[in-house]
């Protein structure tokens, strides 16, 4: 079974969709818009 | 499960029918709820608005057949919301607000110069007909999920689910939407995380005794691309992760980004909007997981969350599953009938016919639209025309082909011409339905061709064609400073468009 798949498919990308969303969030925020 | 599933729909009635108590009577009330929704109910609608039932019953069949490798739709929804969000909302809102845009349609109207209403009328219809593939999907799902868990005429599920969202959509308009869709969205989201959560922990082994099951049942189940090789694998994939690339331009939800209050709800909605759309694919795709595990043999995969849930809950659970998958369907069917009922009854209506309609005769004819629309759907729908994952598919793809790089355009950009827009909004759907209707469809999602080929239109066409109103709309929207726009008016005084 490949495993790295598994986790890339349930945890790592996941991971990235909140850190990129949190990283465009903090940016915005920054920008003062 | 009855008694639960009654509770369920009782407490949406009501809160549908209190909204309808709060909004302003006019149209910017019935339509954007007077722009008036905060980070929560803007994020928490749109998600549910935009997650169907398909999540239920078409992408638990997906997984059911492919397994893992379905996973892909969840890079592209990401990027799908991220953009959105980020790239989408904030300029939509702030436009949507100088313009005073009622809906998608009412935005390219205003923000390209449509003395005659062309645009506005060929959008509306678009939108329209495909919203009413959509909506029958809907009722499908219903009736799919009703006659497996309840002895109950499927004909009459779908009439009664019909009846009943219209209903609470009759009464309040759009905020009784918005706050259905909040309510609705907290159920699915507990279900979504509950279901999967219980049974791999509790009654399949756990996480690593799950998986080893499914990689028995079919190794393809928990390969990389469903057991595709070369280009059929490369056409899958991309397929998948180009889902995602639908998010912009579909109309209920820039409906929700039109009627945000303000900037920061934007921003504090896309934390919950991202958390909505991670637990909501990972969980339907459990669900299909699980349900192949549980009932490997099922001739009618879209079946399987229902199968499950009362081969292995008790009633009473069982009754909470009904609720959630109800929510889901009337979340969205009562957003896509508001729209719809709004290019119709608002956009079309009013160009032709070029009447001026007072505010009580638009409310009355804003209801007739949305039962008759909805007469529509029930009539498609007991068709059997096409299963609920295709059908909903087509409806997605042909909106974002329709207006999803129209939209980026329009918004960053001051090139887009009156023509090229019209090109784009015909040109897009058409390819789309072209390709469903070709073999082409094996390899690659039509979504994918549809937007391409429709980004291409409204570059070429525009640049082809001479539009100075519409440029000097751009201008002087692209000019103003981002927060000019951004006061909100409670009560918008609306003088006849």
């Amino acid at each position: 079974m490949n495993e790295p798949l598994l986790w890339i498919l349930y945890v790592v990308i996941p991971v990235l969709g909140f850190v990129a969303t949190a990283l465009l969030n903090w940016r915005a925020d920054r920008a003062g818009r | 499960m009855l008694t639960v599933f009654a509770l369920y729909l009782v407490a949406v009635f009501l809160i549908g029918a209190f909204a309808a108590v709060s909004r302003s009577r006019t149209e910017s009330g019935f339509y954007v709820g007077d722009r008036g929704f905060g980070p929560f109910a803007t994020a928490i609608s749109a998600g549910a608005t935009d997650t169907s039932g398909w999540i239920f019953i078409g992408a638990a069949a997906f997984s059911y057949t492919t397994g893992v490798a379905t996973m892909w739709m969840l890079p592209g929804f990401i990027a799908g919301y991220l953009m959105n969000w980020f790239v989408v909302a904030p300029r939509l809102r702030r436009q949507g607000v100088a313009l005073d845009a009622l809906s998608l349609t009412d935005y390219l109207h205003k923000r390209l110069h449509d003395p005659v209403g062309v645009l506005k009328i060929t959008a509306a219809v678009v939108t329209a007909v495909f919203f009413i593939a959509s909506m029958a999907a809907q009722l499908t799902a219903a009736q799919v999920t009703v006659t497996t868990l309840i002895n109950f005429d499927g004909t009459w599920a779908l009439i009664l689910s019909a009846g009943f969202v219209i209903g609470y959509c009759i009464i309040g308009g759009y905020a009784s939407v918005v706050w259905t869709d909040v309510t609705q969205g907290v159920i699915m989201l507990i279900v979504l995380i509950g279901f999967p959560a219980y049974m791999i922990v509790f009654k399949l082994g756990g996480v690593g005794e799950f998986f080893g099951t499914l990689e028995g049942i079919d190794p393809i189940l928990v390969s990389s691309t469903g057991g595709t090789v070369g280009a059929l694998a490369f056409g899958f994939l991309l397929g998948n992760i180009g889902f995602g690339l639908g998010e912009p331009g579909q109309p209920h939800i820039m409906q929700r980004f039109l009627s945000a209050r303000d900037d920061a709800t934007i921003r504090q909605g896309s934390m919950i909007a991202m958390f909505w759309v991670i637990v909501v694919m990972t969980g339907s795709n459990l669900l299909g997981l699980i349900g192949r595990v549980v009932m490997p043999d099922l001739s009618n995969p879209e079946y399987v969350f229902p199968e499950v849930s009362i081969d292995v809950l008790h009633p009473l659970l069982a009754g909470v599953i009904l609720a959630a998958v109800f929510a889901a369907i009337q979340s969205t069917f009562s957003s896509q009938v508001m729209v719809a009922t709004q290019s119709i009854a608002s956009d079309i209506l009013k160009t032709l016919t070029k009447t001026t309609f007072d505010e009580r005769q638009m409310m009355w004819i804003s209801r007739v639209t949305m039962v008759t629309l909805g007469a529509i759907a029930t009539v498609v729908a007991l068709s059997g025309w096409k299963g609920v994952f295709d059908l909903v598919l087509y409806s997605w793809a042909g909106l974002a082909a329709a207006f999803g790089p129209l939209l980026l355009f329009c918004l960053y950009g001051n090139f887009v011409t009156r023509q090229g827009a019209l090109a784009g909004i015909i040109v897009g759907p058409v390819v789309v339905i072209a390709w469903v209707n070709s073999s082409m469809v094996t390899y690659v999602y039509e979504l994918v061709p549809g937007v391409i080929v429709s980004a291409l239109v409204v570059l070429a066409v525009s640049k082809l064609t001479h539009d100075h109103e519409s440029a000097e709309i751009g201008n002087r929207l692209l000019d103003s400073p981002p927060n000019a726009a951004s006061t909100n008016t409670s009560h918008p005084t609306r003088t006849d468009v």
